[in-house]
């Protein structure tokens, strides 16, 4: 299937100051792509250059094969999006403002646009002044998926929203899914990633130092691994390993907790030989990955394993 | 240490304001001592100055004491121009409370171990510190001038002369802070404080120049103001309008404050609260069919509808009242007019160019407050290209960018709009001087008028474009302070220009010159069309820059 997003060198400074270095990616049609990085990793400004909003300075960047700076009006009827910090005519209520950008895109189905408002519980009589952060942020979701556009590229959505919205959205992104439509959105909040993306792209210092599924993000095998014995247990017997990498004696004189990076098949064989009482083996989270990939250390690892990004 | 207090760096904050309003306010007393110096070297200027001080008209603008001297002359001169600081406080004392309260950045403020009333006191502090720094660099300015043109100005009397700027000022800042607590928002605030301001002029005007009409004058602070005479040895300062001055500052400002620290933050005091909470009702949920949300210009339009208004409605205002007032001392200009008409074959053809006979001084008199209108024209058409520049810095274009509409599409639906909200003026302006004439029976061509009052548009467009295409590269504040030394410098180009002997050339580069005088010579095409022509390039140079420019 074509790549509905496709990136490649993609470069923008500012000035002296870093944004976004070389970047390559596709996002392919009807996927959830989290674009996933600390603030200031140069996500927003990866979005702001799709929506053409910042110009290149090197590189090219297409959606639907269109080019995202020559089209972007033709780019923009397909989009729906939501900027990472929303500034509206303050003095409009949340119900004018869904109108006008409602006309501006030419007409959307009007039960639809009732349905999103009634689903996020917003109160479209109110000024935009008035409204919470998370009421603002509720404006902008319904502008960007009121119009079910092809493609959403979404800029934190989930900031400032309570966690029943939060739920909320993640079934609105799941019925875009379904739906053979596409969602390219940041993120630096860990616990929506496992349940919503398809793939993930990690940037660090304006880089992608990794692009993948997100199963296959847990190809780093790394496991935390807590052995409790009957008596002391013999620590030296674990520490020369393949693959363990630190070894660790608990408070209580009984358990010895490794890390192990890659199969676990040597330690439970030495395991077996001493009156184990417990064991316990804990997966990665992606928010131990993506902590990884913020590390010094972190960007030769990635270069070693799995699917690295130019 | 500018970060040590409050008051430290809320003053740190006016330092551009400080020194733009400061030496820009501050170089026209030297200007007029240059001016009057070079005015007075030819026995016929200073023949003219002499009659014209004779002229009851003339107190329209100010009260003519000493005028055929530098002190007398800069004074009456400089007596409206001067008071315009008051702009810039009402701006500032607008935006400090309730401005920080519309952003949100107060919140954070008042969560600090302070009291509310320590914070906004330190906050009208360093507004009343800035006026006076501002009026300490015109009070040093014209000390210089005095040197520099030999006028002889003391020390004192230049402090004082720059004292009782200050003073006026704070009074309208005050206002406008007090007006502020009533009000949800900062542009609502500054509105009323300025047609206060406005109405200010008319009641001192009035005052001067209605039979019995003093009592109307007590009631502006301009009045007190004018009491003072710093630059005129023989009447100097007058201590108690200062002090009362100096009084209705600190009591409006204490009462703004009580009610700041009494009230919700983010909201109006109460009585304001109940009002406008009646009225957010009305709205619609979810307005598809509203014609004002149809498209990017209906929404310009909208959105400039009020302002649009409020404007208009002041100029016409404003208009309306001096066309009365001309007519309460028509049969003195009348006679004035006609006396410098007998020797005069240029004046006389004026005269029977406009409507003839001794209706000419209404005219003449209406032009010469066009040529102000013009200037305040100008100005609305700075605010309106400062909200072009305002959406964009603080971010409101990103979502519309994000719709289908090109960014040459947007800049030009808004333009549009920024076109037929001065096309609107002009038809307030027009009608209300009309209708102004027509109710004390004074006869006004209808088409020179007509002419007069459109022919500010190409005037405002040059501003407005001009203000769009500095917004390419320039932050808000940059291009207000661009624009309004354009303006200024137009205005004294225009004015001063003939006194200095400029070149016709250089002269010819103001606007306000290219509008001319409409109400007696009729519109001239060429300069319509030169103004048009500019604005036409401008905004083709800002399409193209926006189009290739980071947002």
């Amino acid at each position: 299937m074509p790549a509905l997003i496709d990136v490649a060198g993609l470069t923008k400074s500012y000035g002296r100051k870093r944004g976004v270095i070389d970047l390559s990616f596709q996002v392919a049609e009807a996927e959830v792509f989290g674009f996933l990085g600390p603030n200031g990793a140069g996500k927003t400004t990866t979005i702001r250059l799709l929506m053409a909003l910042l110009f290149r300075d090197s590189g090219r960047a297409s959606i639907k094969g269109l080019d995202c700076w020559q089209q972007s009006v033709a780019v923009k009827r397909v989009v729906g999006y939501l900027p990472g910090e929303l500034a509206l005519d303050e003095n409009l209520t949340g119900g004018q403002i869904l109108a006008y950008f409602a006309n501006l895109r030419g007409g959307v189905d009007e039960v639809y646009l009732n349905q999103l408002i009634s689903r996020l519980d917003l109160d479209a009589s109110r000024r935009f002044r008035h409204y919470s952060h998370g009421n603002k942020q509720k404006v902008g979701l319904i502008q960007a998926f009121m119009h079910r556009p092809r493609l959403l590229i979404l800029d934190e959505p989930t900031s400032g929203l309570d966690p029943l919205n939060q739920q909320e959205f993640g079934r609105m992104v799941a019925e875009v899914r379904a739906e053979g439509r596409t969602v390219f959105m940041s993120s630096h909040i860990l616990s929506e990633v496992e349940s919503m993306f398809d793939q993930v792209g990690i940037i660090r210092e304006g880089q992608l130092v990794r692009v993948g599924g997100v199963a296959e993000l847990k190809d780093i095998r790394r496991h935390d691994v807590d052995l409790t014995f009957a008596t002391t247990p013999p620590a030296d017997a674990f520490s020369g390993l393949p693959g363990v990498q630190r070894t660790e004696a608990m408070p209580d004189g009984r358990t010895l907790r490794l890390t192990v990076q890659g199969g676990l098949d040597a330690v439970v064989k030495v395991a077996a030989r001493y009156p184990l009482v417990n064991f316990v083996s804990r997966e990665p989270s992606l928010e131990d990955i993506f902590l990884r990939y913020y590390q010094d250390e972190g960007a030769a690892a990635s270069t070693a394993a799995g699917r690295v990004a130019s | 240490m500018w970060l040590r207090s409050i008051f430290l760096k809320t003053l740190r904050d006016y330092r551009v304001p400080i020194l733009g309003w400061g030496l820009g306010m501050g170089v026209l007393t030297p200007i007029n001592f240059a001016g009057f110096v070079t005015f007075v070297d030819s026995p016929a200027g200073l023949a003219g100055l002499r009659t014209l001080v004779q002229s009851p008209a003339v107190r329209l603008f100010g009260e003519p004491v000493d005028i055929i001297h530098a002190g007398g002359y800069a004074t009456f001169r400089l007596s409206m121009a001067l008071s315009m600081l008051g702009v810039w406080a009402l701006l500032a004392a607008s935006r400090t409370l309730r401005g920080e309260e519309e952003r949100g950045s107060l919140d954070l403020l008042l969560s600090v171990p302070r009291s509310r009333s320590r914070i906004a006191a330190e906050k009208v502090a360093a507004i009343g510190a800035a006026l006076l720094l501002m009026g300490l660099l015109i009070s040093l300015l014209a000390f210089a001038g005095g040197k520099l043109t030999g006028v002889g100005l003391g020390p004192g009397a230049a402090f004082f002369f720059g004292l009782n700027i200050a003073l006026l000022a704070s009074v309208f800042g005050s206002l406008a802070l007090l007006v502020s607590q009533f009000t949800r928002e900062r542009r609502p605030a500054a509105g009323t404080s300025g047609a206060l301001l406005g109405l200010s002029f008319v009641l001192t005007a009035a005052g001067r120049t209605v039979p019995n009409g003093e009592w109307m004058a007590r009631a502006s602070p301009i009045h007190y103001f004018e009491l003072s005479k710093p630059l005129i040895p023989q009447v100097g300062a007058d201590p108690m309008a200062m002090m009362t001055l100096a009084v209705v500052s600190v009591v409006l400002s204490a009462l703004g404050v009580a009610l700041f620290v009494r009230r919700d933050v983010g909201a109006p005091v109460a009585l304001a609260r109940r009002f406008s909470g009646r009225r957010a009702k009305a709205a619609a949920a979810l307005p598809l069919r509203s014609w004002s949300l149809g498209s990017v210009f209906a929404r310009s339009l909208r959105s400039l509808m009020a302002p649009t208004l409020w404007w208009g409605v002041a100029i016409a205002a404003y208009t309306a009242i001096l066309t009365a007032l001309i007519h309460q001392a028509r049969q003195n200009i009348a006679d004035f007019f006609n006396g410098l008409a007998k020797g005069n074959p240029v004046l006389a053809d004026m005269i029977a160019r406009l409507v003839g006979g001794e209706d000419i001084a209404n005219g003449a008199l209406l032009t010469g407050i066009f040529t102000l209108l013009t200037v305040v024209v100008a100005a609305f058409a700075l605010t309106l290209a400062n909200r072009w520049a305002a959406d964009e810095q603080e971010g409101r274009l990103e979502l519309l960018l994000g719709t289908p509409h090109s960014r040459a599409r947007v800049m030009l639906a808004r333009f549009s709009a920024v076109l037929v909200a001065l096309i609107v003026v002009a038809v307030l302006l027009f009608t209300g001087t009309a209708l102004a004439a027509a109710g004390v029976g004074m006869t006004l061509n209808a088409s020179l008028l007509a002419q007069a009052a459109f022919g500010m548009v190409p005037v405002g467009l040059v501003i407005a474009a001009v203000g769009y295409l500095l917004a390419g590269w320039l932050r808000t504040a940059a291009v207000t302070g661009i624009l309004t030394a354009l303006l200024i410098g137009s205005f004294l180009l225009a004015v001063l220009g003939p006194i200095f002997h400029l070149p016709a050339i250089v002269v010819q580069f103001s606007i306000f010159e290219q509008y001319g005088a409409p109400l007696v010579d009729g519109l001239r095409p060429a300069s319509a069309v030169r103004l048009i022509a500019v604005a036409a390039a401008a905004l083709a140079v800002a399409t193209v820059r926006f189009a290739r420019k980071d947002l």
